[in-house]
């Protein structure tokens, strides 16, 4: 019950659009929402072509859902200053993703914040 | 522009013509004894250095959309109704396959190049790909004797303050960008410039088989301080599978 899922749906305003960061298509997510999820992440894979972080999620019944959430490559996100350990398992987090469309426990990432209330994105700075 | 679009038909007649057309330019560097180097000419710019190209005609493929043969239109608007629908058709990059010319041009990567007077090459941080312009005045090869590769056999010869790079002998494994198919009569010439801004890329696409007329693109390229680093597209860390209907699928 600590965890919940918060689901906000927003026009998508970033710069650069998750195409241009995948080497595959977007078209599986969907950009025009952005969901917020709090979690625990239970495995941080830092590795091309992309990099991954999966979050448990616990429902407001009690349920766990794991999410995988999509990353860009390793990369551009060290160019962003993600780093192989920025993220360990047991971390509790908060993660705005795009949605996959077909509704399975997934996204594209968005945004993050950190347990020391730092927010990341892949953003490149400069 | 009509002379470099045939080159691909004539390779041997091709290399003569642009001969001619480099005798305007004014200055040339030969070393007599070698017909190679004949062809050579002055340098209008150096591309040495670290480059990003730019959004947003960076992403994904080139606009404006490609002046489409009917039944290539059909399979194009297959790929933009199925994509829209969240599906990931026809998406090979997202298999690990390499990319090639000219879809390697349009991921948002950063890429090195370095430039002698013989010889320009682009390596591409997006899958560790390497691209060789020759300038060295060499002519394509016969067609007979073409081996398709995915970045194609590059030529490239210097047209006053442009750069005019010839590209033919791509193989057809990869779309042009995706849902737009080539056949191995894809001729690519590309006329680069630099600007104040940057340099600039303008690509001209040709394959009577697939587009009704020269495809006519262009991307445009900052200067990066970003060092490159190495990226491979490994499909034991790749989360996707395409299924029976070739839609790409995370697992």
């Amino acid at each position: 019950m600590r965890f919940h899922i918060l689901r906000i749906s927003l026009a998508a305003t970033l710069g650069l659009s998750s195409a241009a960061w995948a080497h595959h298509s977007a078209a599986m997510f969907d950009a025009t929402k952005t969901n917020t999820l709090v979690g625990t992440v239970t495995q941080y894979q830092f590795e091309n072509p992309h990099a991954w972080i999966y979050l448990m999620v616990v429902n407001p019944g009690g349920t766990q859902k794991q999410y995988s959430i999509e990353m860009t490559s390793p990369n551009l996100l060290q160019r962003a200053g993600w780093r192989p350990a920025t993220l360990k398992p047991g971390d509790r987090v908060t993660v705005k993703i795009h949605p996959l469309h077909d509704g399975s426990n997934g996204g594209s990432f968005v945004e993050i914040t950190l347990p020391d209330g730092k927010v990341m994105s892949q953003q490149r700075a400069g | 522009m009509a002379q470099e679009l045939k080159c691909w038909l004539v390779a041997a007649v091709c290399a003569p013509l642009m001969a001619g057309a480099l005798l305007t330019t004014p200055a040339r560097a030969q070393s007599p004894g070698d017909p190679a180097s004949a062809a050579v000419s002055k340098p209008a710019f150096d591309l040495t250095g670290t480059w990003w190209v730019t959004q947003p005609e960076g992403a994904a493929g080139f606009k404006p959309d490609p002046p489409l043969k009917p039944e290539a239109m059909k399979v194009w608007q297959e790929v933009n109704r199925r994509r829209a629908a969240g599906e990931n058709f026809r998406d090979k990059s997202g298999l690990c396959l390499p990319e090639g010319m000219p879809l390697i041009i349009t991921r948002v990567y950063p890429i090195e190049v370095h430039q002698t007077a013989k010889m320009v090459t682009i390596i591409y941080e997006y899958e560790n790909n390497v691209r060789w312009i020759y300038l060295d005045g060499r002519p394509h090869p016969k067609p007979e004797d073409i081996i398709p590769t995915y970045m194609g056999h590059s030529i490239g010869h210097w047209d006053g303050d442009t750069l005019v790079v010839d590209t033919i002998g791509m193989n057809t494994e990869p779309d042009i960008q995706p849902g737009v198919p080539h056949t191995a009569k894809l001729h690519i010439v590309e006329r680069m410039r630099l600007t104040p801004e940057g340099f600039v890329d303008q690509i001209t696409m040709d394959d009577p088989s697939i587009l009704e007329k020269p495809w006519v693109t262009q991307k445009r390229y900052k200067k990066s301080d970003a060092e490159l680093q190495e990226y491979h597209c490994l499909l034991e860390n790749n989360h996707f599978t395409v299924d029976a209907d070739g839609v790409l699928r995370p697992h």
